[in-house]
């Protein structure tokens, strides 16, 4: 009997974003398989082939099987590594651990040993099995390009957006330099938690005078901006060729700087995008190969839109909750195309 | 390009005890994500999360924790938070 078209959910067990889309789904009628290749290989086994047409196998957990051929498309969301523990020989250090996209990315620093290659095995195996999952969203290999702060700016500039003045260095003569030649100047780094021994930190973009910076700016690369005065801001959630613009307003002064610092003091409401910004995000969308990307705008009092940052994984399900913007059934809606 | 070899002072940062710069920014978050693990499962049958509501098991979307982990990509991974020994 032959399989129906499937959805493929890559992502954890405990994501409630891709539960919302599989609920969706479910709604729908479309069949789901959800796995992680964390799980791979003792609660995720495959088995394919290729013959010259086109790969074809199965990929099976304890509970269900998928057929690599009736894929019609996948929602990548947050997968776990490769971590595969052979429990033979020198296993080598934990290769888990924070990454970005690409399929179940493995390995660490310094990671050696027995399972350091199988963990490499595994992901050039069903990892580039996954990779070759028709109609992603996203693209796996395409967000990890996309997560390249420096790849936005770059890409929002070509595409015609305004963007504000960045410096990224490790010298600190430079960024004195380039925060004192700014009215206002800001300090936003590239990941913004850590792990500390007693909890994970958060780092916001946060305000940042000349006089503030000293030399460990030399530890590591430190992104320094052009503060842009504001309106308000717009996280604008982008599904394929539909726009869902929320309007952000901060009523205390952290959440005025970033939002994210004080989620209780944002106001939220359904917000219009310009003409020419929609047709500069499609273009730059277009030019990073994203069909999903959760931006953030800056608008400045005098209207006009600055692009500050994207995500090409970001979180929406909490914009939908404030706004009721449908932006779960966009995304159920373009992991199906080929159904309609 | 102009290029030229690296001696070893030029590879010690100035000032190389301490932490990066960027670090004095890192606090704590204002509302914390509490998970109690006896209180979360994944149900392989819907392929879903499920979290204890007194003694009912809810979807994790019906579910006030929902909001807090969908919360602008900062939401914990899944392995600092799940229970993956499966008993």
């Amino acid at each position: 009997m032959t399989q129906p078209d499937t959805v493929l959910v890559l992502t954890g067990r405990l994501d409630a974003t891709a539960d919302l889309v599989i609920t969706e789904l479910d709604r729908r009628g479309v069949p789901v398989f959800r796995c992680d290749p964390a799980d791979f290989p003792g609660r995720l086994a495959l088995s394919a082939r290729f013959d010259g047409a086109g790969w074809a196998g199965t990929l099976r957990t304890p509970y269900r099987s998928v057929e690599l051929d009736r894929i019609v498309g996948g929602y990548y969301r947050r997968p776990g590594r490769f971590a595969v523990r052979t429990g033979v020989g020198d296993g080598g250090p934990d290769a888990a651990g924070a990454g970005g996209a690409g399929i179940g990315r493995s390995g660490g620093a310094g990671a050696g040993g027995v399972d350091e290659w199988a963990s490499a095995e595994a992901r050039g195996g069903l990892g580039g099995l996954l990779a070759a999952v028709p109609r992603w969203l996203n693209d796996p290999g395409r967000m990890e390009h996309a997560e390249y702060k420096p790849v936005q700016l770059a890409a929002a500039a070509r595409a015609g957006l305004a963007t504000p003045r960045t410096l990224i260095t490790t010298d600190p003569d430079a960024a004195r330099e380039f925060v004192a030649g700014l009215a206002r100047a800001v300090y936003k780094p590239f990941r913004g938690s850590m792990r500390a021994a007693d909890g994970t930190r958060f780092i916001y973009t946060s305000p940042v005078t000349a006089a503030e910076i000293d030399d460990s700016v030399a530890h590591t690369a430190h992104q320094f901006q052009e503060w842009i005065d504001k309106d308000h801001e717009v996280r604008l959630t982008v599904v394929g060729d539909r726009y869902f613009a929320a309007r952000l307003t901060g009523r205390s002064a952290d959440a005025r700087v970033d939002w994210r610092a004080d989620y209780d003091a944002v106001d939220y409401a359904v917000a219009e995008v310009p003409g020419s910004v929609r047709a500069a995000v499609r273009a730059m969308l277009a030019d990073l190969g994203l069909r999903f990307a959760a931006m953030d705008f800056v608008v400045r009092p005098d209207g006009r839109w600055y692009f500050l940052d994207l995500n090409p994984n970001g979180q929406w399900g909490w914009i939908e909750h404030h706004t009721g913007l449908p932006i779960c059934a966009a995304i159920a809606d373009a992991l199906t195309t080929s159904l309609r | 390009m102009d290029s030229r070899a690296v001696t070893e002072d030029d590879r010690t940062t100035r000032g190389a005890a301490g932490t990066p710069f960027g670090l004095r920014f890192a606090r704590t978050p204002r509302a914390g994500v509490e998970l109690d693990l006896d209180h979360v499962r994944y149900d392989e049958r819907s392929q879903r999360s499920l979290a204890a509501d007194g003694d009912r098991w809810l979807p994790l979307i019906d579910h006030r924790l929902a909001q807090t982990l969908q919360t602008s990509g900062e939401s914990p991974r899944e392995d600092e938070i799940f229970d993956k020994s499966f008993t």
